[in-house]
């Protein structure tokens, strides 16, 4: 059950165009964690003006094969049409506007509305109304398909739509995020494809806690998931501040966080031997980025504004063989301090099918709603929301700390020579990953 | 005892309900073994003896819990994913996830307050050595502020070993799509 808090700040345009202000000098208010008006301002200038992930290509791969998916909380339908078609398609009958699709996923010539009988192709065309040459001789069906969401573009197998009709194309959007988002999606050749459906659970938590500790947060995992190293399932889960280590901040609004073995390694993520030929021979990245992903052994990022991603090796027991995987995560809001997590496996699809179920898994076992990394995460996460929602954070206008990184904090350093896009610092003992998350979330929230 | 219902025992309808006396009693002990076990196995989850609980799995346990889709009414037998898993086990997943508990894993720390109420147990031996053993889970979970309730089936096998039942197979059927919990720490 919710609790209504009673906003003492109603949040208004100057109040959150200042808090990009706060965040470059390492203080972010407490109380934008659960926040009723925040939420409902942030369905509209977050979820209602950028490009928002919803599928990956590799879900829908028949025509006729479709998702239900949602932009912020509106019901989306995303289906392959009988015309090999991605679309996203408002779902609700032109008529009363009832939901049409009654399944999360499935495969249909047609959707059909249980009230009236109004009948839509998997194009979205208005095809079938009942008695309508005595009742709608006039109908222009035309006029009456399914509403497509204004914008929808992909990359790379990433379906990815937009509420807002005037956004800039999503190439420009991922910007030259591309340069890292690459090291995931076009190390393989033929690319990545998801492994069954998708994982979902609700965590009383704000959305913006998921996207925050995606964003980068190298600092978190020596503490909150040390028993992953204790009982030997990840060495992923250890110190931060390793000489290898990187962070990449503002980089299109978007961050990553790379740990790195030493230079002349060779580990592509972990994945095993036999796929590295693969990569030297088949993959699109470009010399500086092959010898980045050559020694890259995590990666975590951000794309604004709840899309996070993950490549990391991980096993189910110490004494297994453990594989590397990589995951899409998305971080949905359903009401102030609540979000339904969802997650997606990826594995490359030229690899063997004994690597695929190894590689389920081991993310399985690591990042999902059971995952022994993940399970921790919620806990923290928890702990931000409920501290926000109360009286407190507000009266005293409560800050966090988020000055790791600022001047005379640490000796991260921006990397003078390196080869990439974004501001990208020699550490990841810095929190710029994140500030970059909160400077756009501030701007979307005041535009 | 002729003309009586035993299909709650196995028998396909009413009508065919002449059973032996030593049929029956082989039932009902069935029953009880397969009732004890689970409702053993409930109390030492439900109390976190999470490494005495190890000790009722049999070393070549397979675990799963399928993620759960809707899907429309000519794609039901879809519903449960044959290749979406909330948790996909084996014994050494499943002791390295215990043993994670007693190393510092946060979620479990201090424990949930769980209470599994395990009931409509269905026996059938299908092997001299094998019980195939359905139940339904009402698993009550609560931490902090939060309390949710879990409904699902679970289909176990139960594989006797030197007098001992130990658990061989579970396949946890859950009632929910978006599992309504912040995490799957214990098992179902």
């Amino acid at each position: 059950m919710s609790r209504a808090t009673a906003s003492l700040i109603a949040p208004d345009r100057e109040q959150l165009a200042a808090i990009e202000g706060l965040v470059e000098s390492g203080s972010l208010p407490l109380w934008i964690f659960y926040d009723q008006t925040l939420y409902d301002l942030e369905l509209e200038k977050v979820f209602g003006r950028n490009w928002i992930f919803l599928a990956h290509e590799t879900e829908i791969p028949d025509p006729g094969d479709y998702v239900a998916r949602a932009i912020g909380n509106d019901p989306f339908i995303v289906v392959r049409g009988q015309d090999n078609v991605v679309r996203v398609l408002f779902d609700s009958c032109r008529h009363r506007g009832a939901r049409l699709c009654l399944a999360d996923k499935g495969n249909t010539k047609s959707f059909f509305c249980p009230y009236h009988g109004w009948t839509y192709r998997n194009t979205g065309e208005l095809s079938g109304v009942p008695n309508i040459h005595t009742a709608y001789k006039a109908l222009d069906l035309k006029q009456w398909g399914l509403l497509p969401a204004p914008r929808t573009e992909t990359y790379r197998g990433l379906i990815f739509a937009s509420l807002d009709p005037n956004i800039g194309p999503l190439l420009d959007y991922l910007g030259e995020y591309r340069w890292y988002l690459d090291l995931n999606l076009a190390l393989s050749p033929g690319g990545l494809e998801v492994v069954g459906e998708p994982h979902r659970w609700q965590i009383e938590a704000d959305w913006k806690s998921g996207a925050d500790n995606f964003a980068g947060d190298s600092y978190h995992t020596q503490t909150l998931h040390q028993s992953i190293l204790r009982i030997g399932l990840s060495d992923a889960a250890g110190a931060s501040g390793g000489k290898n280590d990187i962070h990449v901040t503002e980089c299109s609004g978007h961050s990553t966080s790379i740990r790195r073995k030493d230079p002349g390694a060779t580990y592509f993520w972990g994945y095993p031997q036999e796929l590295h030929r693969d990569f030297h021979h088949g993959s699109e990245l470009s010399e500086a980025q092959f010898d980045v992903v050559r020694r890259a052994v995590v990666y975590t990022g951000t794309i604004f504004p709840n899309l996070s991603l993950i490549h990391i090796f991980a096993k189910d027991a110490p004494d297994n063989a453990g594989a590397a995987f990589f995951s899409l995560r998305q971080w949905k809001p359903r009401a102030p301090g609540k979000m339904e997590a969802w997650s997606w496996v990826l594995v490359p699809r030229s690899a063997p099918a004994e690597y695929k179920e190894r590689a389920y898994r081991a993310a399985v076992a690591s990042f999902s709603p059971s995952g022994n990394f993940e399970q921790d995460d919620s806990i923290a996460w928890g702990g931000v929301s409920r501290a926000a929602k109360g009286q407190f954070a507000k009266q005293q206008n409560v800050m966090l700390n988020y000055q790791m990184g600022l001047a005379g904090m640490s000796q991260a350093k921006v990397l003078a020579d390196w080869p990439g896009p974004g501001t990208v610092y020699d550490s990841n003992l810095e929190e710029g990953v994140q500030r970059t998350f909160w400077r756009h979330w501030s701007r979307a929230m005041s535009a | 005892m002729s003309h009586v219902s035993l299909s709650h025992v196995g028998l396909n309808s009413v009508g065919d309900c002449l059973m032996q006396n030593d049929t029956i009693s082989s039932r009902i002990h069935d029953q009880f073994c397969a009732e004890q076990f689970l409702f053993q196995e409930a109390e030492l989850l439900d109390d976190f003896k999470l490494l005495d609980w190890l000790l009722l799995l049999d070393r070549a346990i397979d675990y799963r819990i399928p993620v759960r889709c809707t899907r429309p009414q000519d794609e039901l037998d879809k519903a449960f994913s044959a290749t979406a898993f909330h948790m996909i086990e084996h014994f050494g997943s499943l002791e390295a996830r215990m043993k994670r508990f007693g190393a510092g894993g946060w979620s479990e720390f201090p424990p949930s307050r769980t209470r599994r109420n395990v009931s409509n147990i269905r026996v059938d031996r299908n092997a001299t050595d094998r019980l195939s053993v359905k139940s339904n889970l009402l698993y009550y979970w609560s931490r902090e502020e939060e309390n949710i309730i879990v409904s699902a089936q679970r289909h176990d096998e139960l594989r006797e070993h030197d007098g001992a039942l130990k658990l061989a197979r579970r396949v946890v059927l859950l009632d929910h799509t978006a599992l309504p919990l912040p995490n799957l720490s214990v098992v179902l």
